[in-house]
C-alpha cells in the first residue's frame, strides 16, 4: 500500500468537527472505519488533504432499539454490531442479510454502515436494505439538523446531497410494521467475499392474502440504489401466486437500467435482476 | 538399539517452516530494511506500442529527496531471457530501448529516500511516445500487414515448435470416427500472496548482493551479471522466505536490474515492492492459446492419430514461451497411446503484457483441450469415458517417438480407483437436470531434462556435512518458494542418515555459500533432481561412514551396514551399531581433523526430450449448476493420483488442495480482462480468486508406484494435480446443462446466456 500524505485529524467533539470542515472545505473527508476511502486513496481514485476521523466523537457511538422510534445506528457503529444486534435480527432480516454477505469477517468490524451510505456506491450492500425499510438519516452540521430518507441522500454513483460541512450522525430505521417481512439476496462470481455484480432488497407485508406493503430495491443495476416502482406497482393489492411473481420479476429486470462492465454484462445482470427478485418474492411469500 | 529401524518415508511430517509462518517471524524479503535503504519505483509505459522519442528525466532528477534516475540510456542495451542456448530467443532488455510494446513495459526507474517521493518524481518524468500501431490478439498478429513488434520475426511469429511422428494420413484414412475442436483457454494471474520484491546491496568493489522473491536465484544471478556486465561471481543472490511463485518468479526481472544498478550508482542500497496493481497490470501471466485439435478414433475406441495445432499469445516478449510452445505439444498426446502424431505450436508476439511460465507450463491449456475432446469424443461413439481413457491409458515402458519412454505409471489403477470412489457407474445411470459428474486426467513431467538456460553446471547439487554430535547440515540452492521442498530434502537426508529431521540443519537460498548449482524451481523438478542430489551426497559421507564401521566392528566383508535411529550398524546386528556422532567423531580423527562433508549431484541424462519421470492422475468434479443463473457449484471434487512414492502425504495433500483452489479459479472466476492492451481489473476485488468458502470438500488417494529415477521412488505433485480440475469441471457442466464450454472461463453468465438460448 502506497498512501499519498495527508493530514489526519480526530477531533473528539462535533464543533471541533465542523470547524475543520468549514476550513478544509473539499480538501477534507471525514472516515469512520475508512475501509473504502483509505483503497480508494490508495489507488489515487480520489484526493484529499485531510481526512477527519469520527471515532473520538462520543456522540456518535451507539446503537438502540426501541419500539416507538426503529433502530438507531450511529455514525460510528460498526456493521457486525448490527448484524449482532438482537432486535436487528429479529426485525430488520434483510439489513442483517446484507451485512453477513458484505466482505469479510474483519471489514465488518472496521467498516461502519453510515460509511457503507454516504460512500453511495452503487453496489453497496447496507443501501438496498435501508432503502427498502424506509431508513431515514439525520444529518447534522454547524448549527443545522435535518433529516431526509436514506434513498434521498445518494444521488449517483459516490454522491450524497451533503454538504462539505456536513455529517450523517445517524440513521434511523422505523419500526416494522405488522406482518412485515424482508430479505436481501446478491449475486457474484464468488460465494462469498465478493462484491455485488447484482443485489436485490424486497420488504413487504402480506394482509389479507394481498400483498398490502412492497418495497423492492436494486443494487448494482443502475448509477445508484433504484427503486423498482414498477415491480412493486404489479405487485400491490394481488395476491401471491407464481404467475404474479414471474411478472414482477420481469418487470424488475425491465426497469433497471445496468451497464456490462467488469462484473456481467447488461443482460446478466437484468436477467440476474428477475431471478433474484422472483425467488425473493417466492421464498417471503410462503414466510408466515 | 533393539527396536526396528524407522523411516521417515511416507511420514506425515510437519512443514519446517510452519511455526515461524504461522506467527509472523519468517522473514520475506519485504521485511528486509538496511540502512540508508532507499526506495525504487518502476517508470512504465502507459501505452502498448510506440517509439520513445525523448525522454526527459530533468524535473524529477531535480525533485528533493531523488538520488538516481535511470532510463534505457544509462544503462548496457543487453538482451537477455532464460532461452541462453537460443540467444535469437532473448528478446527483452531491462528497460525500453527506442521502443515500448505493451502496456506496463519498464522504461525507467527511480530511487529515493522513500518510497512517496519516489513515486512523485517518477510522475514528473516525461516520456514522449510516438504511437505505432498496435496489436491484441494472435490472429491481428498474423493478419498480412500487421505491425511487427520486432524486427526480427516477420508475421510477430517467434517460434514454431513440431513434434512428429507415425503416418497421421494414414491414421485418419484408418479411423472410423474423427473430431476437430477449436478450444481458447484466457489469462490468469499467478496472483501469488507476496508480491515481486528485490532490495540490493554494492560493496565498494562494485560486488552485489540481491535479496529478491524468486523461485530461480540461479538464473537471476547469471542474467544479473550479464545485463550488468559483471563477473558471475561478483553477484550474489540471496533468497529468504519466498511467498509463491507459481512459475511467476523464474526469470531476471527489470526492479532486480534496477536495484542492483542504482545500488551501485548511489552506494546505498534499494529496494524496489511492486504493488499488486502493478502486478495485475503489467505482471506475466499464463498463455492464452487456442488449439485446434482433430483426434481419429476406431469404432471400439482406439486411437489412431492425433494432430494438435496451438497459437500462443505471448504479448510482446518471449520469457518462458518457448518452453511452454513445446510443452503443450508435449501434453497434447500425453495420458493415452497416440500411434501418429502432429504437433504445430505457434508463438505469437502481440502488444498484451508478456505470458510466462505458469504451474503446469502448457498442460492446463493442453490438457483442457485434449480432456474435453476425449469426453466429447466418448459421448459420440457410445463408449463410457472412462472405458475410452482405460482402452488408450499409457501404461509403463510405452514410447513416445524420439520424446520420451514412460517409467513408473499407474494411470490405469488412477482411473479404476477414481470411478469406486466417485460411485461414477451408478451417477451416469442416474442423470439429472443440472447435476453433472465430469472426468479429465493428466500426466506431468517430474522436472525437465531441457537445458535451455545453457547452465555450465549440473542441475541440482546438494552439499553434506555431518558433525560429531550427531547433526547433520544439508546445503543447497533448491528453492522452496512455500510448496514445502525444503522439508522433502531435509527429510530425505535424514532418512539417509538415519536422523531426525530435527537433526539436520538446512543451508539454502544463497548462490554465494551453496554449492553450484540448482536450477531452482520449476517443472516440478526439485524432489526428483534436487532430491537426487541430497541422496547422492548423503551417498558419499556414508561411504566413509561405513568403512569406519567397518573398522571397527571388524565385520566381514559381506555385511551391509546401515544408518538407523542415530546409528550406524551391521544390517544383520542392529543391535551392534555405534552411535552416529562417534562414528564422525572417528572418520573426521582418521582424517586428521579435516570434517567430513560430501557434494551430490544430479543431472538428467539418456531419458528423452522431457522428463526422467512422469506422473499420472484422474480426477472427478461432482457440479451442480443453478439452471436459472448460471452459477455453478463444485460439490465434491475426487482425485486419484500417482506421484511414485508419497515421500510426506501432507506435503501432497497441501499441493492437491491448492491445486484444486488455483484450478477452481481457471475454470469459473478468474480472468485478465483485457481492453486494448489495457488490464482492466487489477485488484482482488474484480479477479477473482475462490475464497475458502468456494472450497469443494475433497477425497483423494494415491496409487503408490516406485519411480526408478526418483529418489525413493518419488515422482512430482505439484503442478500436475493444477491441470485436470478444468476439464473435469467443463465436462460436469456440460453434463448438468448441455453447455459445452470450449471457451475459458466457464462463467455464469456463458451458461445463462446459452440456456437461454442467446
Amino acid at each position: 500500500m502506497s498512501l499519498p500524505e495527508f493530514n489526519f485529524h480526530s477531533p473528539s467533539h462535533t464543533d471541533e468537527l465542523f470547524r475543520l470542515l468549514q476550513e478544509f472545505g473539499p480538501s477534507a473527508r471525514v472516515m469512520s472505519g475508512g475501509t473504502d476511502l483509505l483503497i480508494a486513496l490508495d489507488g489515487g481514485r480520489v484526493h484529499y488533504k485531510h481526512l477527519i476521523s469520527l471515532k473520538e466523537i462520543a456522540v456518535l457511538n451507539g446503537l438502540d432499539y426501541d419500539s416507538s422510534t426503529g433502530l438507531t445506528i450511529s455514525a460510528n457503529t460498526v456493521l457486525a454490531d448490527v448484524a449482532a444486534f438482537a432486535p436487528a435480527l429479529e426485525h430488520y432480516a434483510c439489513l442483517v442479510d446484507s451485512i453477513e454477505e458484505l466482505a469479510t469477517v474483519q471489514v465488518r468490524h472496521k467498516a461502519s454502515v453510515v460509511g457503507n451510505i454516504c460512500n453511495a456506491s452503487p453496489a453497496a450492500d447496507t443501501a438496498t436494505p435501508l432503502m427498502a425499510l424506509g431508513a431515514r438519516a439525520v444529518i447534522i452540521g454547524p448549527g443545522l439538523k435535518r433529516e431526509i430518507s436514506v434513498e434521498e441522500l445518494i444521488t449517483g454513483p459516490g454522491k450524497t446531497c451533503l454538504a462539505e460541512y456536513e455529517i450523517v450522525q445517524r440513521i434511523i430505521v422505523p419500526p416494522p410494521g405488522e406482518h412485515q417481512r424482508s430479505l436481501f439476496l446478491k449475486h457474484s462470481p464468488r460465494s462469498r467475499v465478493d462484491i455485488a455484480a447484482t443485489s436485490a432488497c424486497i420488504s413487504l407485508c402480506i394482509q389479507d392474502g394481498v400483498f398490502a406493503e412492497v418495497s423492492i430495491f436494486l443494487g448494482s443495476v443502475a448509477p445508484r440504489p433504484m427503486r423498482a416502482k414498477q415491480a412493486e406497482a404489479v405487485l400491490k393489492g394481488k395476491q401471491p401466486d407464481p404467475d404474479l411473481l414471474q411478472r414482477a420479476a420481469a418487470t424488475a429486470g425491465e426497469e433497471c437500467s445496468p451497464i456490462s462492465d467488469l462484473r456481467a454484462s447488461e443482460e446478466h445482470k437484468r436477467h440476474m435482476v428477475g431471478v433474484l427478485i422472483f425467488r425473493g418474492l417466492e421464498q417471503l411469500a410462503v414466510q408466515t | 538399539m533393539s527396536e526396528q529401524r524407522k523411516t521417515l518415508i511416507g511420514k506425515r511430517v510437519p512443514r519446517l517452516d510452519a511455526h515461524a509462518k504461522v506467527t509472523g517471524t519468517a522473514r520475506y524479503t519485504g521485511d528486509l530494511s538496511l540502512p540508508g535503504m532507499l526506495y525504487g519505483v518502476m517508470v512504465r509505459s502507459p501505452v502498448a506500442h510506440a517509439h520513445i522519442k525523448h525522454i526527459d528525466v530533468s524535473k524529477a532528477r531535480a525533485f528533493p529527496g531523488v538520488k538516481c534516475i535511470i532510463t534505457g540510456n544509462d544503462v548496457p542495451a543487453i538482451r537477455y531471457g532464460n532461452w541462453r542456448l537460443v540467444p535469437e530467443l532473448q528478446d527483452e532488455t531491462v528497460l525500453a530501448h527506442d521502443c515500448v510494446r505493451f502496456i506496463g513495459d519498464e522504461v525507467a526507474a527511480v530511487a529515493a529516500i522513500d518510497e512517496a517521493t519516489a513515486r512523485k518524481a517518477a510522475e514528473l518524468i516525461d516520456v514522449e511516445y510516438e504511437p505505432l500501431p498496435a496489436v491484441f490478439n494472435v490472429d491481428d498478429a498474423m493478419a498480412e500487414g500487421a505491425p511487427t513488434l520486432h524486427s526480427h520475426r516477420e508475421n510477430n511469429l517467434s517460434l514454431e515448435r513440431k513434434i512428429d511422428y507415425g503416418d497421421l494420413e494414414k491414421a485418419f484414412a484408418e479411423a472410423d470416427y474423427i473430431r476437430e475442436d477449436t478450444f481458447t483457454t484466457h489469462a490468469v494471474s499467478h496472483a501469488y500472496m507476496e508480491p515481486c520484491v528485490a532490495l540490493a546491496q554494492a560493496d565498494a568493489d562494485g560486488r552485489i548482493t540481491l535479496w529478491t522473491s524468486t523461485q530461480t536465484p540461479y538464473y537471476v544471478q547469471c542474467l544479473l551479471a550479464q545485463t550488468m556486465e559483471l563477473r558471475e561471481n561478483d553477484v550474489r543472490v540471496i533468497k529468504p522466505h519466498v511467498g509463491g511463485g507459481f512459475g511467476g518468479k523464474m526469470e531476471l526481472r527489470p526492479w532486480e536490474f534496477c536495484a542492483a544498478w542504482m545500488a551501485r550508482e548511489t552506494g546505498q542500497p534499494v529496494k524496489f515492492t511492486l504493488t499488486r496493481a502493478e502486478e495485475f497490470a503489467s505482471g506475466r501471466r499464463r498463455h492464452p492459446v487456442k488449439i485446434t485439435s482433430k483426434i481419429g478414433f476406431k469404432k471400439d475406441g482406439s486411437i489412431t492419430g492425433k494432430e494438435v495445432i496451438a497459437h500462443l499469445d505471448g504479448g510482446a516478449y518471449n520469457g518462458m514461451g518457448p518452453t511452454a510452445t513445446f510443452l503443450i505439444g508435449n501434453f497434447g498426446a500425453m495420458l493415452y497411446r497416440v500411434p501418429a502424431y502432429r504437433y504445430r505450436g505457434n508463438y505469437i508476439y502481440t502488444n498484451n503484457p508478456p505470458a510466462g511460465a505458469m504451474r503446469g507450463f502448457g498442460a492446463p491449456q493442453a490438457l483442457f483441450a485434449g480432456e474435453t475432446q476425449m469426453n466429447l469424443a466418448a459421448d459420440a461413439l457410445g463408449i463410457d469415458p472412462i472405458e475410452l481413457r482405460l482402452k488408450n491409458a499409457m501404461v509403463e515402458g510405452d514410447k513416445i517417438p524420439g520424446v520420451a519412454t514412460i517409467g513408473s505409471c499407474g494411470f490405469i489403477e488412477c482411473l479404476e480407483k477414481v470411478r469406486e470412489l466417485s460411485n461414477w457407474d451408478e451417477r451416469q445411470a442416474d442423470a439429472r437436470p443440472g447435476e453433472g459428474l465430469g472426468i479429465a486426467c493428466y500426466s506431468f513431467i517430474s522436472g525437465g531434462v531441457f537445458n535451455w538456460f545453457n547452465t555450465q553446471y549440473t542441475f541440482s547439487a546438494a552439499e553434506v556435512r555431518v558433525f560429531d554430535d550427531g547433526t547433520a547440515q544439508l546445503s543447497t540452492l533448491a528453492a522452496d518458494i512455500g510448496q514445502g521442498s525444503d522439508l522433502i530434502l531435509v527429510q530425505i537426508l535424514a532418512e539417509e542418515l538415519g536422523l531426525e529431521v530435527s537433526d539436520i540443519r538446512l543451508v539454502t537460498g544463497d548462490t554465494a555459500t551453496c554449492p553450484q548449482s540448482d536450477l531452482g524451481t520449476w517443472g516440478s523438478r526439485v524432489t526428483l533432481m534436487a532430491g537426487n542430489a541430497v541422496r547422492d551426497a548423503a551417498h558419499k559421507v556414508k561411504e566413509q561412514l561405513f568403512d569406519m564401521v567397518s573398522l571397527k566392528l571388524n565385520l566381514n566383508v559381506i555385511h551391509e551396514i546401515e544408518c538407523g535411529n542415530g546409528h550406524i550398524y551391521p544390517k544383520s546386528k542392529p543391535a551392534h551399531g555405534l552411535p552416529f556422532g562417534d562414528v564422525v567423531a572417528m572418520v573426521q580423527r582418521s582424517n586428521r581433523g579435516k570434517p567430513l562433508k560430501a557434494t551430490g549431484y544430479y543431472t538428467p541424462r539418456d531419458c528423452g526430450l522431457v522428463s526422467p519421470a512422469f506422473s499420472f492422475g484422474a480426477q472427478v468434479a461432482d457440479t451442480s449448476v443453478d439452471l436459472e443463473t448460471g452459477m455453478v457449484q463444485v460439490n465434491k471434487m475426487f482425485t486419484v493420483h500417482d506421484c511414485g512414492t508419497e515421500l510426506n502425504p501432507m506435503a501432497v495433500e497441501g499441493q492437491l488442495e491448492g491445486s484444486i483452489q488455483m484450478s477452481l479459479g481457471y475454470a469459473l472466476s478468474e480472468e485478465l480482462l483485457m481492453e486494448e492492451g489495457k488490464t482492466l481489473n487489477t485488484s482482488f476485488l474484480d479477479y477473482k480468486v475462490p475464497v475458502a468458502e468456494d472450497m469443494p470438500p475433497s477425497v483423494s488417494e494415491t496409487i503408490e508406484t516406485y519411480e526408478e529415477t526418483g529418489p525413493f521412488g518419488a515422482k512430482e505433485a505439484g503442478e500436475g494435480l493444477a491441470c485436470p480440475t478444468a476439464p473435469a469441471i467443463a465436462d460436469a457442466v456440460r453434463k448438468a446443462t448441455g453447455l459445452c464450454c470450449k471457451d475459458l472461463p466457464i462463467t455464469s453468465d456463458k451458461i445463462r446466456s446459452y440456456l437461454s438460448g442467446d
